[in-house]
């Protein structure tokens, strides 16, 4: 697992004196996790990039709700869950399901096709591998993936018991690593 | 070897820019947030303080209120309508104007026969030999010890 985190308590200190660049930096090292995150809810580009954006207005406008400045990437995560969670469920109440197609991704230059080629298998089976879980194993997972957020911030970011989200990583993981062998 | 959080993130590189574009409004929004947010908020007048605290808290036993009143009002204009104007002007037959007329003696017969006429009261004092035994001041002074009493208490 790659480390990702930076110190960022003096940018969030920065940012809590009204300093703009501070802001600027603090959304710019979250925006691609987040809208990789909340993509895997909305599966729609447009409302993925609204909702990031509105992700990012509430926590401008609520730093005070923040208490401990180490934790404001998962404070971030935790707001965005909400408002995704917020559209699901009207989404759900309208009765519309809104089930797309993943947007192409980028095209690669790359010299090696073969290698290109292994990337692209490799990156469609994790894909594919995620798919089959369960939404909250799926969240879970992604959360642990993208941000390596420990089981409390996780907890903190999805509302669920520290237990539950622990439970919930293990199988998923176990999931994961069986679909894996079978499709091997 | 790409890691799970690299694949992740990759699949979404494409939409970098338009992050940037929108990290961008999104700041400026929050900085910005409009004229009317801005402004600073007066004190609405009274009668508006009033109406939002008196009224709108419970606006459903307002309507009811107004409702119920509403019906009184109606069914008092309704009994106070007079009649129809055909009615009004039709012309009193013969007929009907001799029983009228003869429901009007009968109820001023039925009216002087059953009046209660007036005590008429003599002017002139009675003798006192009318008055009521023992009720006088000479009955009282004859009524002493030893005398005999009057013979028109034995009567």
């Amino acid at each position: 697992m790659v480390a990702v985190d930076v110190d960022l308590k003096p940018l969030v200190e920065q940012a809590r004196a009204g300093d703009s660049r501070a802001w600027d930096r603090l959304f710019q090292r979250y925006q691609l996790p987040l809208y990789t995150y909340v993509y895997e809810w909305a599966r729609d580009e447009q409302a993925s990039l609204d909702l990031v954006q509105e992700t990012f207005i509430s926590a401008f406008r609520n730093l005070d709700g923040l208490r401990d400045d180490a934790r404001f990437g998962s404070w971030l995560f935790g707001i965005a869950h909400q408002k995704c969670a917020q559209r699901w469920r009207r989404l759900s109440r309208e009765r519309i399901v809104a089930v797309e197609e993943l947007p192409e991704p980028p095209a690669e230059e790359d010299d090696n096709p073969a290698a290109w080629l292994l990337r692209r298998e490799q990156e469609e089976q994790l894909m594919s591998l995620l798919e089959q879980l369960s939404p909250a194993h799926r969240s879970v997972l992604m959360l642990h993936f993208l941000e390596d957020f420990p089981i409390e911030e996780i907890a903190a970011i999805t509302g669920a018991p520290p237990g539950t989200v622990k439970s919930r990583l293990h199988h998923a993981r176990r999931q994961l690593r069986a679909l894996l062998e079978e499709s091997q | 070897m790409k890691n799970p959080r690299e694949i992740l993130l990759g699949r979404h590189a494409a939409v970098g820019p338009k992050l940037d574009a929108i990290r961008r409004e999104a700041l400026r929004l929050a900085n910005n947030p409009g004229p009317a947010a801005d402004a600073p908020r007066t004190a609405p007048p009274l009668l508006v303080q009033m109406w939002e605290q008196l009224v709108l808290p419970c606006r459903a036993a307002w309507t009811v209120l107004a409702a119920a009143w509403a019906v009184i009002l109606l069914l008092q204009v309704q009994g106070d309508t007079p009649p129809a104007s055909g009615q009004e002007s039709a012309p009193l037959t013969p007929m009907a104007v001799a029983l009228l007329q003869e429901q009007r003696d009968l109820r001023a017969e039925l009216l002087g026969a059953t009046r209660v006429r007036p005590v008429e009261r003599d002017a002139t004092p009675k003798p006192r030999s009318d008055a009521e035994p023992g009720t006088g001041s000479a009955a009282r002074r004859r009524a002493t010890p030893g005398e005999p009493e009057s013979p028109a208490l034995f009567a």
